[in-house]
């Protein structure tokens, strides 16, 4: 299981509404949270999945996100 | 244009012929679309068009028609708080101990002044305290011209309390019989009756709220990588919701994490837990049996199997005919009829006498009115009833109430549900196999298999342990519960000094490459024709031990298709199971018709099908998912134990968990039905003969109007005879 984090530009509830149906109906994806409160506005997936698949889908509801390398 | 729809509850609904006076005047409001009242329920549904009209309109033309509803006022909704049972219980011994003197006097001391005085006081009292509703609905009833048994009561009562008390205090006419008695006794029974009907109507109503309750209202979803515990109602689709084990399952959706035995009698009736993993669907009102599942919510909770199940529920229970009862059809007949005699005769008698024709015309008009309702007449129904619940209860037949004792007479086709009423709904072990069953570590092995069932925790596991330790007596469990190891929906493992033991499915055993003798595949085979669940026990893959499990017939469920059939009543099974196995349970009950893998709606759908085709259909069943069919049918039953939910909606319960008592109960209700009739008949002869004698046609002959010792005699002898006809129910043979 890996963990990915993206920077992205989410920026209140309103958008996480937005993107939880897309992000819990991923079976790959274990767990998933945004963390509102610092300034990339991170997202962190659990799971074994493609970073490019996450951001291509937050892609079409029109959010970006940004791989994180640590 | 926009329709609304609104359910408004009403309380006062007692018949079929209330149901319709609420409809129709609804309906008469401009702008009204629909309108539904239902008995059971105790509500009324509306669609309007909100434009035109309102529920405050509604609630008006409610109480006008004299019902009531908590929309109009709350605080009568609160004071229903007193149990409406305790209320009647109370009620019900006052009217008795207020009668029994009345009867003394009217039947032994007839003439004793002073009881006469207290029978008058005491009646008065009936009519205007307990009884005081029959005079309400009887003039409900008669302002919408739709007289039933309550009218032809009040008239006949009242028409004996004032004549009476004419020959009581006018001393002119001193001596004349007293009729106090009469409304007394009628009083009497027919609140007695009406009690055990009432008391059956609120157990209706509460087997919604039963369902309700299945549905578990708390779920727990995770919302931003935070769990928090939220209203079932307010999860959404594509919400992920978190279950752990023995949790009830708050949503249909998809398991994305995790696996678990999923315990699903509550929708499909099976008893046996089914393995589910991820990407299986799982159902609301489930239970996941262990571990702990997240799932993925796939419908809103408004629209799962069991949301569909509630409202399939209501919506049958709403549509329903009521059923009307054989008395008030009579009676319906019978109201005007008499009023119109009693008229006639007046107008005869004013028409052809000469002298004194007020007194005559009006005396001969209050004693066809008397006569009219004939103690045999309240009695006829209720008596006959009560005997029949009575020795139904005795033998372990549970009737909800009157309507459903006439109801079942007629019955002409039996639906059987399989897991749980043709079978006893839980696994029973079958059989076992051994290889090699002469080794000396024999014992120990299975003491070794029965300590790695335990900690398996698989559904069938204590069955099993307690089957193996009926057959070899004398072993003890090693404590191994944490060198086990357990791979979800395959098996069990435990390796000890090298020897390794499997205990699992046989695809399970296949596919590690199990060695299986020759004589044991043979077994397993004809196991599997038998569609029985199949546990294997391997030592290092040789299997040494097989064992079957399946689902055991009740001993007397072929009796009861039997007499059924002896009955000229068919039988047929509906099962949620696969056809196989509702193949080899059909074949041994002999019930020559069977549908499987059906949903519950899909029972519902074929019940009524068999209904259209003109069949009187009684449902027997158990579980939540017969509910739908079991409200549907004309008649349902269930066994003593059931789910709460079947016991509620059932009209007949069979306490003693016996199958041969559905025949019983439906020879019961025959027998009834039949005595009924015939105190029906009784009564209607009775009136026949004394109406014109009370109309004064003997009066060219005898120069008497009425005489009243003849009259009182006729009268107690109809009331002995419908008794004694009805106690009849008590001493017939029930084909046990």
């Amino acid at each position: 299981m890996k963990t990915l984090r993206f920077k992205t530009n989410l920026h209140c509830q309103h958008c996480i509404q937005k993107i939880t149906p897309l992000l819990n109906a991923e079976e790959d994806i274990a767990s998933w949270h945004v963390d509102l409160e610092t300034s990339d506005k991170v997202l962190t997936v659990k799971g074994d999945i493609n970073p490019e698949k996450i951001i291509s889908e937050l892609e079409k509801i029109g959010y970006r996100a940004q791989l994180i390398n640590e | 244009m926009a329709f609304q729809f609104i359910t408004i509850s009403v309380k006062g609904m007692t018949c079929a012929s209330c149901v319709a006076t609420i409809e129709k005047q609804i309906k008469k409001i401009e702008g009204v679309q629909e309108v539904s009242a239902n008995l059971a329920l105790e509500n009324v549904s509306i669609s309007y068009d909100p434009d035109k009209t309102s529920p405050a309109e509604f609630v008006e033309k409610i109480l006008k028609a004299g019902y009531q509803t908590p929309l109009s006022s709350s605080q009568s909704a609160n004071s229903s708080s007193v149990t409406f049972e305790e209320m009647n219980v109370s009620k019900l011994r006052q009217v008795w101990i207020a009668a029994l003197p009345i009867l003394i006097f009217g039947i032994f001391f007839n003439n004793f002044r002073p009881g006469q005085f207290l029978s008058f006081f005491i009646t008065v009292y009936l009519m205007v305290f307990p009884a005081r509703y029959i005079y309400k609905k009887a003039w409900r009833q008669l302002k919408s011209l739709t007289p039933a048994m309550e009218s032809l009561v009040a008239i006949s009562t009242l028409a004996a309390l004032i004549f009476s008390a004419v020959i009581l205090w006018i001393p002119a006419m001193h001596g004349g019989h007293l009729w106090f008695e009469t409304p007394a006794m009628i009083i009497a029974f027919v609140m007695t009756g009406k009690f055990l009907e009432e008391r059956a109507k609120r157990q209706s109503a509460a087997s919604l709220q039963k369902l309700k309750e299945i549905q578990p209202n708390k779920a727990r979803v995770i919302r931003n990588g935070q769990e928090i515990e939220i209203e079932v109602a307010s999860a959404m689709t594509n919400d992920r919701v978190l279950v752990k084990a023995y949790e009830m399952i708050p949503v249909d959706g998809k398991i994305l994490i995790g696996s678990s035995h999923i315990d699903e009698s509550s929708i499909t009736g099976e008893s046996m837990p089914r393995f589910k993993t991820k990407g299986d669907e799982v159902y609301a009102g489930t239970r996941c049996l262990e571990g702990a599942l997240t799932l993925l919510v796939t419908r809103s909770p408004s629209e799962t199997v069991l949301a569909n199940v509630i409202a399939a529920v209501t919506r049958a229970l709403s549509t329903k005919a009521p059923a009307q009862r054989l008395a008030d059809r009579i009676a319906g007949v019978f109201v005007p009829v008499a009023l119109l005699i009693s008229l006639i005769s007046f107008a005869a008698w004013m028409f052809f006498q000469k002298e004194g024709q007020f007194a005559m015309a009006l005396t001969a008009m209050v004693n066809v009115l008397i006569i009219a309702c004939p103690c045999a007449l309240g009695l006829a129904t209720p008596t006959a009833l009560v005997a029949a619940i009575g020795k139904a209860a005795l033998n372990g037949i549970l009737f909800k109430d009157g309507k459903t004792i006439e109801k079942t007479a007629t019955t002409s086709l039996v639906a059987f549900d399989k897991t749980g009423t043709l079978t006893l709904g839980r696994p029973v072990i079958k059989d076992h196999y051994l290889d090699s069953s002469n080794h000396p570590d024999l014992l120990q092995w299975i003491a070794v298999f029965c300590a790695m069932e335990k900690a398996s925790h698989h559904p069938l596991s204590n069955y099993l342990v307690s089957y193996l330790q009926n057959i070899f007596p004398s072993f003890n469990l090693p404590f191994i519960e944490q060198q086990v190891e357990v791979i979800p929906g395959k098996g069990v493992i435990y390796k000890n000094h090298g020897q390794i033991f499997r205990l699992g499915s046989l695809q399970w055993m296949r596919s590690e490459g199990t060695d299986i003798s020759q004589d044991m595949q043979i077994i397993l085979e004809e196991w599997q024709n038998h569609a029985f669940a199949l546990v294997i026990f391997a030592i290092e893959h040789k299997a040494i031990m097989a064992l079957a499990a399946g689902d055991a017939l009740r001993t007397d469920a072929a009796d009861c298709v039997k007499l059924l059939k002896k009955q000229g009543i068919r039988s047929i099974m509906l099962t949620g199971d696969h056809k196989t196995s509702a193949k080899i349970i059909a074949e041994q009950v002999g019930i020559p018709t069977f549908y499987a893998e059906l949903l519950p709606d899909d029972k519902r759908k074929i019940i009524d099908d068999y209904m259209k085709k003109g069949e009187t259909v009684l449902m027997i069943g158990d579980g939540i998912n017969d509910a739908e069919a079991m409200a549907s049918a004309q008649i349902s039953a269930t066994l003593g134990n059931s789910t709460s939910l079947a016991l509620d909606l059932a009209g007949i319960t069979l306490t003693h968990r016996k199958l041969l008592h559905l025949p019983a109960a439906i020879q019961l209700s025959r027998t009834t039905r039949r005595i009924i009739r015939q105190n029906l008949m009784w009564a209607f002869l009775y009136n026949v003969l004394c109406i014109p004698i009370a109309a004064g046609l003997l009066y060219p002959f005898t120069g008497e109007l009425l005489n009243p010792m003849i009259a009182a005699a006729a009268m107690s002898v109809s009331s002995v005879l419908v008794v004694s006809n009805s106690l009849r129910i008590k001493k017939i043979k029930l084909a046990i």
